[in-house]
């Protein structure tokens, strides 16, 4: 009896450690569709954490000025760095044309394949399960 | 029954730390939020705020609609006279469309602070114009 506790202990343990990386990490055909995604826009936020690389943009409609915030997802911070990224690549401000992949769900949310920085013309691969590099 | 308590005491400490490493985060106006400001209930425009906080040295700083239009918001002050208060003001200046730069300042009230989308709410004044604000702070796809 005292095994089985153990053993369920042990499996209740498990379950918390493994809990938060499987909401983080999912497949990239679960997400995204194939509707294609081209973005322009200021970075608001850059999340450089595991299993993947966040960063978010508000794109302004040039017809009604209205903003929406997208969120854009690459891989993980160890691949974008093999891809050229550094923590210094993106600030909050800059302005970048994304080209990726929308959600299928229609929320503002798409993979990115590439990263161009407006404001010298360099293009960054995304890392992502896209995989195209540039 | 000795082994059974020590690993129930394990567990629930464990937990407890990674509830508390959770909920752990900065100064509570950090983060960026999103919202409209105008006039009246009608005429509404979208704005984009990003505090960031750092400190030794610059203490709370920010910007107003990053990118093109963006411009450094300045003296940023929040004041907790009791819990339930939370008031803020800072002060901006912001160019219109005709390159016009106008200075506004902004005072308001943090709102849902237990929440990660807090809210923040308040009143604007730009000379003898007046109006209001409202904001979220986004949520993370990430949580």
């Amino acid at each position: 009896m005292k095994v089985c506790t153990s053993g369920w202990l042990a499996l209740g343990f498990a379950l918390t450690l493994a809990a938060a990386p499987v909401v983080a990490h999912h497949s990239f055909a679960a997400e995204y569709g194939s509707d294609p995604a081209h973005l322009e826009g200021a970075v608001t936020k850059i999340e450089w954490q595991n299993p993947h690389v966040f960063f978010y943009i508000d794109v302004k409609d040039p017809q009604t000025d209205k903003v929406t915030n997208w969120a854009l997802e690459m891989g993980a911070p160890a691949v974008i760095q093999r891809n050229g990224w550094t923590r210094n690549s993106m600030k909050i401000g800059d302005i970048v044309i994304v080209d990726g992949t929308k959600a299928k769900n229609g929320k503002p949310l798409a993979n990115a394949r590439s990263v161009i920085m407006k404001s010298t013309g360099k293009k960054l691969g995304a890392g992502s399960s896209e995989g195209v590099t540039p | 029954m000795r082994r059974m308590t020590r690993s129930l005491y394990f567990l629930a400490c464990f937990s407890f730390l990674v509830t508390a490493s959770s909920a752990q985060e900065g100064h509570p106006l950090v983060g960026s939020w999103h919202g409209n400001w105008g006039l009246n209930a009608t005429e509404r425009k979208d704005l984009t705020l990003i505090i960031d906080y750092t400190p030794d040295g610059a203490g709370l700083t920010g910007l107003v609609n990053p990118g093109y239009d963006q411009a450094a918001i300045q003296n940023i002050v929040l004041t907790i006279p009791k819990p339930t208060d939370w008031n803020f003001k800072f002060e901006v200046d912001l160019k219109d469309k005709s390159g016009k730069t106008t200075h506004y300042v902004a005072d308001g009230k943090l709102d849902q602070i237990g929440y990660d989308q807090r809210t923040l709410k308040g009143t604007w004044t730009a000379g003898a114009t007046k109006g209001d604000f409202k904001l979220t702070r986004d949520r993370d796809y990430t949580r």
